[in-house]
């Protein structure tokens, strides 16, 4: 009965449109009167205690930092270098798009972040030489993903708050599966534009040429040298590594590169501060809601129970995949983070699965979930970015999609791509 | 300017905090390493900036209407359906933002009573209690608002129709 109101009171007031957070809370508070287990005061208290938490506090501080270097000179000198690598390619741009991409995942933590970065400066120049509107934003859109699995990662800060997993660990386990989707997309990229007959850039560039635009890139290169190095020098926790991460790109936006006024700042600041807060918040009452679940014993429960029907770690992994595919249509990234890990963490332990590749598919999956409609924000930002139909960005990123559900159901089936590097640095 | 600070009051405020807590955790590291003398208190502080700044985010998110919702459902319904559904959604937010000024009000006055105070700063307890209180009574106000508009647009479509 509990378990019925906790999930149906949640699922209804969710579907009417009360906030996630707040719809939360309500089914936890709700069941917790029903049982008439714990005194209320502990809503209150769980507010502030699951936020006051030093490793939470890089989630606002990446979200801040990706938001100031998003603001035009960092991401047009990643663009120039991408450029110099790619651009002479069948499809040039596309590659281009997603060696940028990937550049700008290694400064920022979030998708919809970098679609709005790399699709701003990079569209115009797409459909100026003629590439189709649909492929160019879905191309985009899918590339975007990719910020969520190369480190720095907002969606990994989380996990690792709910999972008891190191941040540390998480960001290197990303790496190799980052990359790995970059280059699959650049594949089918390449693919689509033989057959559309895109044509790459013919020109040539001197080895001074070459050097005047790294040197001009080169505060943007710094910055996954500064937060992973310093991560993994042992000279900062990933929590000041996205402060000093924020302070750089201050720095940079406001004194070297010149791009960023003081106004803006104050707007980029407002930004961050509200989306982190709209985060927050579910982090507060997921955590009522999580403990609600655990005096329950429903984590358990259902873990006994899926172990009955199967205890083969990879057929749990793919049904856990399908439920995440279909979880991600509909709902935000991180907040399915925070619901999901609780319960469905017990289930893989049990069979022996690691937590940190468990962190990375469901992160891998939901980024997917960023591209699938009706909720994939990756694509309302493209479609808005690129000035294109949402329909239209749907059809242009199906082929990504479904390159992306490969790639996933690789390192599903293997381990050893996600763990070698964590397992390496031990 | 009471216009003013109805536009700006909980925006200006985060953004100070925002900015207040970056400058805490980098000079942190700057005096770690560069003056060779690790401060106590700064995480400690910088960690009760961010539990304000959410909860008062909290209520700016209401204002800017940002919160994480589901539209997958909502975003189909006709126009003046749509609109009754929103001033409900609103109600229930309403209902649980009155639970948590509640409930942390009595909690934090129960928090000073017994004097606790924080581990570095030796801040009282209570004033970090308060944020949700805070933050959740500025929410209060602003679902208000978004209600009141809400039957205002409910009025001009019916009208249209």
């Amino acid at each position: 009965m509990i378990s019925l109101i906790l999930f149906g009171l949640f699922a209804l007031l969710m579907i009417v449109g009360v906030p996630i957070g707040i719809s939360l809370g309500i089914a936890a508070m709700a069941a917790l009167g029903y049982g008439g287990v714990v005194d209320s005061s502990y809503l209150a208290q769980s507010l502030v205690t699951s936020i006051d938490s030093f490793p939470l506090m890089a989630v606002p501080f990446f979200i801040l930092a990706g938001d100031l270097m998003g603001h035009g000179g960092i991401s047009r000198r990643l663009l120039e270098v991408g450029e110099i690598l790619f651009g002479r390619y069948t499809g040039g741009l596309g590659l281009v798009a997603v060696a940028t991409c990937m550049f700008f995942a290694a400064i920022s933590g979030s998708g919809p972040a970098t679609v709005a970065a790399i699709g701003g400066i990079l569209f115009p120049a797409m459909l100026q030489r003629g590439y189709d509107r649909n492929f160019s934003v879905g191309l985009v859109a899918s590339a975007g993903c990719i910020g969520v699995v190369i480190p720095p990662s907002i969606p990994m800060v989380i996990y690792a708050t709910s999972s008891g997993a190191s941040v540390s660990s998480l960001f290197l386990a990303g790496v190799v599966p980052g990359v790995l989707i970059g280059v699959v997309l650049m594949l089918m990229s390449w693919f689509i534009a033989r057959k559309a007959g895109y044509h790459g850039i013919e020109r040539s560039y001197t080895g001074a040429e070459i050097f005047r635009i790294l040197w001009d890139a080169k505060w943007a290169l710094l910055v996954p040298v500064i937060i992973l190095g310093g991560i993994y020098g042992g000279i900062f926790t990933p929590t000041e590594a996205a402060a000093v991460a924020v302070a750089y790109g201050f720095f940079v936006g406001v004194f070297v590169y010149k791009d960023l006024k003081l106004a803006e700042v104050y707007k980029v600041l407002a930004h961050s501060a509200l989306t982190s807060a709209t985060v927050m918040v579910i982090v507060g009452t997921a955590t009522v809601f999580g403990r609600v679940l655990a005096i329950e014993g429903i984590p358990v429960k259902l873990a006994n129970e899926i172990v009955a029907l199967t205890s083969d770690p990879i057929m749990i992994l793919l049904l856990i995949n399908v439920l995440f595919l279909v979880v991600g249509c509909f709902m935000e990234t991180l907040a399915a983070i925070i619901i999901l890990t609780p319960i469905l963490l017990p289930v893989v332990l049990k069979v022996g699965v690691d937590p940190v590749h468990f962190g990375i598919l469901m992160i891998v999956n939901l980024a997917i979930g960023m591209v699938t409609p009706p909720m994939g924000i990756n694509l309302f930002v493209g479609s808005r970015v690129g000035n294109a139909q949402l329909e239209g960005v749907i059809r242009g990123a199906t082929p990504f999609l479904l390159s992306m559900i490969v790639v996933l159901l690789v390192l599903t089936y293997v381990p050893q791509i996600t763990l070698w590097l964590p397992n390496l640095m031990k | 300017m009471l216009k003013k600070l109805d536009d700006h009051f909980e925006e200006a405020l985060i953004v100070l905090l925002m900015a207040a807590m970056t400058v805490l955790i980098v000079v942190q590291i700057f005096m770690r390493y560069v003056v060779q003398e690790s401060l106590t208190w700064s995480e400690e502080l910088a960690r009760y900036i961010f539990v304000w700044a959410t909860y008062l985010g909290v209520a700016y998110g209401v204002k800017k209407n940002a919160h994480i919702c589901v539209e997958a459902v909502t975003g189909y319904l006709p126009a003046r359906i749509r609109e009754i559904t929103y001033i409900v959604a609103q109600v229930v937010f309403l209902l649980f933002a009155a639970l948590v000024v509640k409930e942390g009000f009595v909690l934090s006055m129960k928090i000073f009573k017994f004097g606790q105070s924080s581990a570095a700063l030796g801040m009282p307890m209570g004033v970090i209690y308060l944020a949700p209180t805070v933050g959740f009574a500025l929410v209060f106000i602003r679902l208000v608002q978004n209600i009141v508009a809400g039957f205002k647009r409910l009025r001009t479509l019916g009208v249209a129709a």
